[in-house]
């Protein structure tokens, strides 16, 4: 019952974002244009250093594990979310939303996850034959890609639960667009969306490797360019937890931003 | 001669690119698009005399805003020609906009989250009024339009009609020879809209000021304009007196008698009997099918009539005849 | 020219003191981006830590580079806020304002809005300048014109784009597309550059000539590479104000989205 109402509500998001086709259009234009630009700067790197592997990648290990982290955070569509909460709690529409039948981050995550499916197989797409023209095909395995698609999952799940905490912040901040962005840029970072963690200077890696950012985009492509089976549920489990951790923040963010509302009669 | 606008022959067509339904349509119309000619403005010519405040009225998609547009130099025509203050708008907007104002009633050019006097610092930029001018007009506008207490409030705390007045300053303040006003009274409550028109008077009247104008509101055409043009479908249909309006848009007029004794029988085409008592009676006339004075002169010869009154249809009506009844047909 | 400036000054000044009126919010979006550009940057630190120099490109030019590019950005979304809106603006008719005034519209447009976060661009770009000059990498006078040519061309080229909107109608997602391709090219050292990818970065997307050719030239400085700059500058705006004329004349001012309504 449940399932049906926000499978529901995921289709009417799908069937939207289909009408927006130049919107998903471009936004997978821009995922082929990022790629493009590291293949020119990776594949320069390896030759006018004369790699043959960087801290453990070759050239198309690299270039797919970017594939895979910048769908990751691309189509998880993760300013949209945080910005229309920000928008719902400043606007008094999540007020209004609490008598309806529903939850509304139940709501949220269903619209989320239908934007989603309409962008990821776009942007893969586009952005995996930008690079299979430069590097040919990905080194994965089946198993690798069944691994790297459950961790996709749970890197979105993720993206969406933080997205939208900092939407709610808006319960307590005037601004949460810039929490937004630094947030971001840490994922760039620290979050191993530019580059493999074992890239960075040794502590700063294993510091990386401990926080949630990493959940979001390392962990799906390092499952993806081949690891073995203890790292990936390494990856896999450390994702659970995080998951975990942010449902329950989000959860109590929610309840606390809500009583608020319900003192100051909305 | 002293013109303040003259018209001639004035044009506009839009080319609205054609979409079949669908995907199929969308990249058919990327690839070989189709147009639709959309001909706003047809041929129209009218003349407004320096000092004098002209009503310019018709339905929705009559072709008002798109006239007004090309005679501020916002569009350019497809034909025709047009003069305001004898410079050609598109041409030399710049000139013009020196020496005109625009007031969009649901437009502000006021900042938001600004007091009204930065706004006007702003303006006196823009026109490049040098300080001493712009304080003694600024101050006298301000006297005139009371709005003394508001212009170090920031716009978003004032109501309304202390915004309006506001509007009305900050396009007043390089002394405009001749103002295009679209809707100016449009969401005001009664006493503003009142105040607004006795304000555009004075103006008219001390600053010698032509005034074009649009709306929709009755009050503003019956107690402002000298003269109303109407526009339809792209043509000016109308072009004469307020007071000669009634007769060419409404048909129906009432005559409410009084009899010295009852009996009252009359049948004629296009005359209806609305309510009728032993001494007093109400008729409707079609004024198409039966001019009013032959009416009244087959009741004063049929029967003892002590008093007859002919009513004058209210404005509203026969605005929102212009408005409803022509657009539909 | 001066009553030009006076206008840009006017604009500024007004601009401020409406942010001011929300101080919080304008604080907040400054140092978001501040600390923004900051992580952004953070990913070349870690990339030289390991390899030293691409092309001939160190840390330092990275430094040179970052700032020039956030505070031409900076500057150019501060003073000329609505280069980015320019495409709405004319489609949803919103030009009949300026169209009234007696100022130049396309230089009023420009200058009628600004971005806060903006203002967080141009510190940081500020700021990278500042440490670039200090280590002696920064010939200050080529810095200032180039500053000055970086936001001309930036403001030009989107403005360009934007007004594809008089002849195309829906030109929003174009706009888009080509400012985002423009500041991503902009952000990385141009070694890894090569052939037709190097023809488009001087031609349709001109992040070569807001970037690297300054750094490059800031490096080793070459008149003749110098002139080009200047002379696509120069060709850029003509095109322009030839774009935004001829566009004029066909300007719709929003009819035709009432009469599709």
């Amino acid at each position: 019952m449940i399932v049906a109402k926000y499978g529901a509500v995921w289709k009417v998001t799908l069937l939207g974002s289909l009408v927006y086709r130049g919107d998903v259009l471009i936004r997978s234009i821009s995922m082929g244009m990022i790629l493009f630009v590291f293949v020119q700067l990776w594949t320069t790197t390896f030759t006018l250093g004369a790699f043959q592997t960087i801290a453990g990648f070759d050239l198309r290990d690299l270039l797919w594990y970017l594939v895979i982290t910048e769908v990751a955070v691309l189509s998880a569509g993760s300013q949209g979310i945080s910005q229309r909460i920000d928008q719902d709690v400043k606007s008094g529409e999540l007020a209004r939303v609490l008598v309806r039948p529903y939850s509304y981050v139940a709501y949220q995550f269903a619209t989320s996850c239908g934007e989603t499916a309409v962008r990821l197989p776009l942007q893969a797409l586009l952005g995996g034959l930008v690079v299979w023209l430069a590097v040919g095909p990905p080194p994965a395995g089946p198993l690798a890609f069944v691994g790297a698609a459950v961790a996709l999952a749970l890197s979105l799940t993720l993206s969406f639960l933080i997205a939208a905490g900092i939407g709610l912040l808006a319960f307590w901040c005037e601004e949460t667009l810039p929490f937004y962005w630094i947030y971001q840029k840490l994922v760039f970072t620290l979050g191993g969306l530019f580059l493999p963690l074992e890239l960075l200077p040794s502590p700063l890696a294993d510091v990386a490797g401990k926080l949630p950012f990493a959940s979001i985009a390392y962990a799906p492509g390092r499952i993806f360019v081949g690891s073995s089976p203890e790292v990936a549920l390494t990856q896999l489990g450390s994702q659970l937890v995080w998951v975990g951790i942010a449902l329950a923040a989000v959860t109590l963010i929610y309840r606390r931003g809500v009583r608020k509302l319900n003192v100051h009669g909305g | 001669m002293d013109e303040s606008v003259r018209v001639v022959g004035l044009r506009k067509v839009f080319q609205a690119k054609q979409k079949a339904p669908g995907l199929r349509g969308s990249l058919q119309a990327l690839v070989r698009p189709t147009y639709r000619e959309i001909e706003a403005v047809r041929c129209v010519d009218f003349a407004v005399a320096r000092g004098e405040i002209v009503g310019f009225i018709g339905p929705n998609g009559a072709g008002k805003s798109t006239t007004i547009k090309m005679l501020t130099g916002i569009l350019h025509p497809s034909d025709g020609t047009a003069q305001v203050l004898g410079l050609v708008p598109w041409q030399q907007r710049q000139q013009l906009a020196y020496r005109m104002g625009v007031v969009f009633g649901q437009r502000s050019q006021l900042w938001y989250h600004l007091p009204p006097i930065d706004s006007f610092e702003l303006l006196r930029a823009i026109y490049e009024l040098d300080r001493a001018t712009f304080q003694a007009r600024l101050a006298d506008l301000v006297e005139r339009f009371e709005i003394g207490p508001y212009i170090t409030t920031p716009v978003r705390k004032l109501s309304l009609g202390e915004r309006m007045r506001c509007e009305f300053v900050g396009c007043l303040l390089h002394r405009p020879e001749v103002l295009f006003l679209d809707e100016p009274t449009v969401g005001l409550d009664v006493v503003i809209k009142q105040r607004i028109r006795a304000l555009i008077r004075e103006m008219n009247a001390e600053d010698g000021t032509t005034i074009f104008l649009t709306s929709h509101d009755a009050g503003d055409v019956e107690s402002l304009c000298h003269r109303v043009i109407v526009i339809n479908e792209g043509s000016v249909i109308f072009d004469d007196r307020v007071g000669a309006l009634k007769g060419r848009f409404i048909h129906a007029r009432t005559i409410a008698l009084k009899l010295a004794e009852p009996g009252f029988a009359l049948d004629l085409p296009g005359v209806r009997v609305i309510s009728a008592a032993d001494y007093a009676v109400t008729l409707e006339v079609d004024t198409a099918i039966q001019p009013i004075d032959g009416v009244v002169g087959r009741i004063v010869a049929g029967c003892a009539v002590a008093d007859i009154t002919i009513e004058d249809p209210p404005m509203e009506q026969i605005i929102a005849a212009i408005y409803g009844e022509v657009g539909g047909g | 020219m001066t009553a030009a400036l006076r206008l840009v000054a006017v604009y500024c000044k007004l601009n401020l003191a409406a942010a001011m009126e929300y101080r919080t919010s304008f604080l907040a979006q400054c140092l978001g981006m501040v600390a923004n550009d900051a992580l952004l940057f953070f990913f070349w630190w870690i990339y030289f830590q390991r390899f030293r120099q691409v092309g001939g490109w160190t840390l330092l030019d990275l430094v040179s580079l970052y700032g020039l590019v956030a505070a031409a950005y900076g500057l150019a979304t501060v003073v000329f806020g609505n280069c980015n809106r320019l495409a709405t603006v004319i489609s949803e008719g919103q030009l009949d304002y300026y169209l009234t005034l007696p100022k130049n519209p396309l230089l009023h447009v420009l200058v009628s809005r600004s971005s806060l976060a903006g203002w967080g661009d141009l510190a940081f770009g500020l700021g990278a300048l500042a440490v670039a000059a200090w280590q002696g990498a920064l010939p200050i006078p080529l810095a200032v014109i180039f500053l000055v040519t970086s936001t001309a061309i930036a403001v030009g080229y989107t403005t360009l784009i934007g007004s594809l909107a008089f002849f195309i109608g829906n030109a929003e997602a174009a706009a888009f597309q080509a400012r985002d391709a423009m500041i991503n090219f902009s952000l990385y050292p141009s070694p890894i550059f090569q052939g037709w990818t190097k023809v488009m970065l001087l031609t349709i997307v001109p992040a070569g000539f807001i970037a690297h050719l300054p750094i490059e030239l800031m490096r080793t400085f070459d008149p003749w590479r110098m002139g080009l700059l200047l002379a696509f500058t120069a060709v850029l705006w003509a095109m322009v104000l030839i774009v935004f004329r001829m566009g004029l004349r066909r300007y719709e001012s929003g009819n035709l989205l009432t009469l599709r309504g």
